[in-house]
């Protein structure tokens, strides 16, 4: 029986100005009916590109220059566009990363639905209607009237990529593509997602090709699985064998990236990293001159929150919306312990983004007080915010966004120095960059360069060089790695751990992946509409008595192996009880 | 010495930079453009060495003579004056003008566009919803109103100019700063002790200064043409100076009957500076932006 | 959204009062005192006291300021200094005039400028597209009184095809066919400018349409390139065409005025142009203030049709 979709020697080209890039370099794939294979790699692997190249939906730059595409029998390589549309939709849909994007923002949900179901079902405008609101109710959308009348910028996240689902549904395609279907979505409702999908594969035996960049996706969902990197094919097999035992090192590397739930960075009292670096716990100076104080014993918080507050003011006079005014942060209490890891989680909205920068003095409460080692940040006046400004510091998520793009890096960490007066003049800042540099793994001699001509994990550590140059007691880390790619994203983490120890640090970690906060952090606050819900040690994550929304977050987690491993935990510890 | 510091750094190094200016030659346009600006610029200031005969001297007995006549390389015009050295005399009004007066709304403009980005709700709404309704309204009738009040003149055209052009600067600044300042190196900026007055200058303004520049070049092109214009009008600069917009409405007479050269002359002298600073914009686009 | 109207209604008052004021000090800040000079020769310092009497100029600025606002409204906008007829006699039919020539302008702008920059839009990248965005370049750098003149050197006396100037055929007393004969080529110069400025908008939102997530959403799902072009792409852009047609009217009035000397059309431009010389304030006064209200009214119609348009407002959703 032939397969549903043959792919062979795929190639794709991408023509630039002034070079041609290879996005796909003879890429080979089948998928049979009621299979769903997934398509794994980082950024750049051209696992999107083939996807896009399947359907004939590349961007004008790139050109397809080889290979087979065959649908059932028939071969879609070279056929013009007026053909492909007879595939289109009806023969392969198709599921687009972001949904806020690729629903029409001027029209209704509804006309979107029915128009689509009049195309390929070819039935009048009222008939349209009723299957559209009978998708609606098929992927999970209670609220059908309300729902088709509204327009994509009023619903939410997960309920437009439920209903691009039903748009690419509807018209009984025997293959779905879902290019990243729920990497921007809340981990919660991307197991939701998930689930849907599969249903309704397994009801009409549909073909899913799932690209994904998350081993977790990959075991949750598929049969089969093939590694991308570079544009090439570098493992494919059964999802079970590939993930119990992978061929290839890259496999190794991204599986071994992700830490699984149950991991922690000390077990049995010693020290753990990711792909089994060798940690580095030796104390570090960076300054010539040591540090004016003795090390701190006493028990103080090195951070204290108390009945924190935030309110935002949107609109009002002037911006032509009316005004409203909404509440990120709810009276949250916390303490920061000298020395410890501290982790916040929460999906988005909760409020754990606008917290990390209350707690950065980057944003004023307008409820409760920040303390500093004791000291109101509120009430510090201009030279005590000075001296206090360098004990502690902020990690953003984005190192695009973070660094200026027209100053040169060794500059940007250079100048606070001398501001802030850690460095007396800029000989000294010069001096101290470079060693900031260096311990964060990049040559010195990179100082002299911009931004741009860096690659994101080099960017990310160019951020932390620039808040570790100060030597701050605390750093308060806003999702550090979520946008880099995996394998990046564990040698940063790395970093982060080995700088706890080599400079005597304490963290505030922000994360919205639970078992990456569960292996880096000690202790672990659960946020939730702006309020802190609980907190617990990072052991205790599996107590039967946590609050409910920590349970949701732990249910959504998608385990890469030894799924059973998370459930075996969860019953240990209530027949515990 | 932490094992990151022993080099075991897994990412691959930077690619090297070329310099600016050889990007900037590498642009076919911008060089183009160069040349032009810089070929009008010199004839402009060394007029009185390189125009043949005195622009505003009129010949009677030689009016109206055809291209190519002896001593007249592009023919006269009506009152017999020639029209090479007017021509080479033309364009210093219209460059001078429209380069200040460019200058002038673009520093106007940064700093309102500045002030609009980071001052607070209020001010920033009451100012930037002024400019959007001074954006559009039609320029002639401030060039009339001016006009009426300072008597034709090179200021009428630079009032004119700078009433035009700083909104447009404005709002562009104003949403580039805007943009800029949700960037967290601006927040960066703040964390790591900066006043709001040096991350605007030192961090927002390096980022926004090449935008501006290449806007400016193109407002300098466009108001090349509308300052000839203006001056064809009456409004800009009088009779008898020689002005390429003046020698326009001087030549509309004669355009039908057969000296079509007195006004079409100058009319494309004004297309290729305006084209050329067009084109120098665009070639600077690549090299700012990379 | 009715509330949303009102504010731009209420905003536009304090924008009309400070227009009139500073229309109002072109009189007060001109250099010429008129009287004085047109009459000066012949009129001892009491006769010119006197009429300056008449004429309200000796009194306090306010007053002028009310009395000049109250003309407009009940004396036609005052007395002209070089005509002695009423402003508004003066003023409204050339104005009548002007407005028919920008209205013509407008429409030739908005409908060849949206078509010019859909298809330079649709067929990005190739020889239409660079060659039409040739020609728009070259088109923006042309100074307009120049191609008025070839336009009419064309047309008029090359070709034949249109008469050369005026508004009206004096000697078959008119028509609306003769009329439109000689608003095409005036109109044509007119809407230059305006016309390439919505045709490189519309050619870029074409071009940000077609690559957008959405367009690729519906090609996904097999929908016809004709379908895709005409209701989709279509709906999304009308905003930005919308949006810089306030823009577009701005150039056209100033085109308008160009174009009025070059083809001897009796509209407001040739009006004020002659009034600048002699100083004659009360009709420069009465001309600008009348253009710049009707440009404010036209932004405003066009600010509430836009707000309409958009589906955002409409729902009240971020």
């Amino acid at each position: 029986m032939t397969s549903v979709l043959t792919v062979e020697g795929l190639s794709v080209e991408f023509a630039l100005p002034g070079a041609v890039v290879e996005a796909v370099r003879g890429v080979d794939l089948r998928i049979d009916r009621g299979e769903v294979l997934a398509l794994v790699g980082e950024s750049g692997s051209g696992k999107s590109v083939t996807a896009a190249a399947i359907l004939g939906l590349l961007p004008r730059a790139a050109r397809v220059i080889g290979g087979s595409v065959r649908f059932g029998d028939t071969e879609l390589f070279g056929l013009r566009d007026r053909q492909l549309n007879v595939f289109r939709g009806s023969g392969i849909g198709m599921i687009f990363q972001n949904p806020v994007t690729s629903l029409d923002p001027s029209f209704v949900v509804g006309s979107q639905l029915r128009d689509t179901a009049r195309l390929h079902l070819g039935l009048s405008r009222t008939d349209a209607l009723d299957v559209a609101r009978t998708w609606l109710q098929r992927v999970g959308i209670a609220d059908h009237d309300r729902v088709l009348r509204s327009y994509p910028h009023e619903l939410s996240g997960g309920m437009r990529q439920r209903i691009m689902i039903a748009l690419a549904s509807l018209s009984g395609p025997e293959l779905l593509i879902a290019d990243e279907p729920t990497t921007a979505l809340d981990a919660t409702i991307q197991k939701q997602i998930l689930n849907l999908l599969l249903e309704l594969g397994g009801e009409t035996r549909t073909a899913i090709l799932l690209i994904t960049h998350d081993f977790g996706v990959v075991s949750h969902t598929s049969s089969r699985v093939a590694v991308m990197r570079h544009g090439a094919i570098v493992e494919v097999g059964e999802t079970a064998q590939v993930l119990e035992a992978p061929a290839h090192d890259y496999t190794r590397t991204l599986i071994e990236s992700v830490p699984e739930v149950g991991q922690r960075h000390v077990q049995g009292g010693r020290e753990r990293r990711l792909l089994g670096a060798a940690p580095a716990t030796q104390r570090v100076q960076l300054a010539a001159r040591p540090a004016g104080d003795a090390p701190r014993t006493d028990d103080a918080p090195i951070l204290a929150l108390r009945d924190v507050s935030k309110e935002f003011v949107l609109g009002g006079l002037g911006t032509g919306r009316g005004k409203s005014v909404v509440r990120a942060v709810d009276g949250v209490s916390l303490e920061l312990r000298r020395g410890e890891i501290f982790g916040l989680i929460g999906e988005s909205g909760s409020g754990k983004s606008t917290l990390a920068r209350l707690s950065g003095a980057l944003l004023a409460p307008t409820g409760g007080a920040v303390a500093f080692d004791g000291v109101d940040l509120a009430g510090a006046d201009a030279e005590a915010t000075r001296a206090l400004r360098r004990r502690f510091q902020y990690v953003f998520q984005d190192a695009t966004t973070a660094l200026n793009p027209r100053i040169k890096v060794g500059d940007q960490i250079a100048r606070p120095l001398v501001r802030l007066g850690k460095a007396a003049n800029r000989k000294e800042a010069a001096e101290l960059t470079r060693r900031a540099l260096e311990l964060v793994g990049l040559h010195a001699g990179y100082a002299d360069r911009y931004p741009r001509e860096f690659s994101g994990g080099q960017r990310q550590r160019v951020v932390i060089a620039r808040a570790v140059a100060l030597e701050p007691e605390l750093l308060v880390l806003d999702e550090p790695t979520s946008a880099l790619d995996v394998s990046t994203q564990a040698t940063i983490l790395n970093l982060l751990l080995d700088l706890k120890h080599e400079l005597n640090l304490t963290y505030l970690f922000i994360g919205h992946n639970l078992a990456i906060v569960e292996f880096v952090c000690d202790r672990v606050g659960v946020m939730q509409d702006g309020s802190l819900l609980e907190t617990f040690s990072a052991d205790e994550l599996f107590e039967p008595d946590r609050h409910p929304a920590t349970r949701a977050l732990l249910d959504s987690v998608l385990p890469i192996r030894a799924r059973s491993r998370v459930e075996e935990e969860m019953n240990t510890a209530e027949a515990a009880l | 010495m932490s094992a990151a510091a022993a080099g075991l750094v897994v990412d691959a190094p930077p690619r090297l930079r070329r310099s600016p200016l050889a990007r900037l030659v590498r642009s076919r346009e911008a060089v183009l453009g160069l040349v032009v600006i810089g070929v009008v610029v010199i004839v402009s200031v060394l007029a009185p060495l390189l125009a043949p005969q005195d622009p505003n001297a009129g010949h009677p007995d030689s009016v109206l003579a055809a291209v190519g006549s002896p001593g007249h390389l592009l023919g006269t015009d009506e009152q017999g004056r020639d029209v090479l050295s007017r021509l080479i005399y033309g364009g210093r009004a219209a460059l001078y003008v429209s380069v200040v007066s460019v200058a002038l709304a673009l520093a106007i403009g940064t700093a309102l566009g500045l002030i609009g980005a980071f001052a607070g709700r209020r001010t920033s709404g009451l100012l930037m919803r002024t400019i959007d309704l001074l954006f559009a309204f039609p320029v002639i009738l401030v060039a009339l109103s001016l006009a009426a009040v300072l008597q034709p003149g090179p200021w009428v055209l630079i009032g004119t100019v700078v009433f035009g052009a700083v909104p447009y600067v404005t709002r562009i600044v104003y949403a580039e700063a805007k943009v800029e300042r949700e960037k967290e190196y601006v927040e960066a900026a703040r964390s790591l002790g900066a006043s709001e007055a040096a991350i605007l200058a030192t961090e927002v303004l390096p980022n926004i200064v090449s935008s501006v520049v290449i806007y400016g070049t193109g407002l300098i092109g466009v108001n090349i043409v509308f300052t000839a214009s203006l001056s064809a009008l009456g409004l800009g600069v009088q009779p008898p100076d020689a002005d390429w917009g003046r020698m326009i409405s001087e030549g509309a007479k004669v355009l039908v009957t057969g000296s079509p050269g007195v006004a079409t002359f100058p009319a494309v002298a004004i297309l290729l500076v305006a084209l050329a600073f067009n084109w120098l914009g665009d070639g600077l686009r690549d090299v700012l932006n990379p | 959204m009715s509330r949303r109207i009102l504010l731009r209604l209420l905003g536009a008052i304090p924008l009309l009062f400070v227009i009139s004021l500073l229309v109002f000090f072109i009189s007060q800040a001109g250099p010429a005192d008129p009287i004085r000079d047109a009459l000066s020769q012949k009129m001892t310092a009491h006769q010119i006291a006197q009429i300056r009497n008449a004429y309200g100029l000796d009194k306090p600025v306010y007053e002028q300021y009310l009395n000049w606002v109250k003309s407009l409204f009940t004396n036609g906008g005052g007395i002209s200094l070089i005509v002695r007829s009423q402003v508004s006699g003066i003023v409204l039919p050339a104005f009548r005039n002007t407005l028919l020539l920008v209205a013509a302008a407008t429409l030739l702008a908005v409908v060849l400028g949206v078509a010019i920059g859909f298809v330079a839009g649709i067929r990005h990248g190739r020889l239409a597209d660079r060659l039409t965005m040739l020609l728009v370049q070259i088109g923006s750098n042309l100074p307009v009184y120049w191609f008025g003149l070839i336009i009419i050197w064309l047309t008029a006396v090359e070709w034949g095809w249109l008469p050369a100037g005026g508004m009206h055929d004096l000697r078959n007393g008119g028509g609306f066919g003769d009329l439109l004969l000689h608003l095409i080529a005036p109109a044509f110069a007119a809407s230059l400018v305006g016309m390439l400025i919505i045709a490189r908008f519309v050619r870029a939102a074409v071009i940000e349409s077609e690559q957008s997530d959405y367009i690729r959403t519906y090609r996904s799902q097999g929908f016809g390139q004709a379908a895709i072009l005409g209701k989709h792409v279509g709906r999304n852009i009308l905003p930005p065409i919308v949006n810089t047609t306030g823009l577009v009217i701005g150039s056209v009035i100033t085109g308008a005025v160009f174009v009025e000397v070059i083809f001897s059309w009796p509209g407001i431009g040739s009006v004020l142009l002659n009034a600048i010389p002699g100083a004659d304030y009360p009709v420069i006064q009465g001309g600008i203030l009348l253009v710049a209200v009707t440009f404010v009214v036209i932004n405003l119609v066009t600010d509430i049709v836009l707000d309409l348009l958009n589906p955002r407002l409409r729902h009240g959703g971020a």
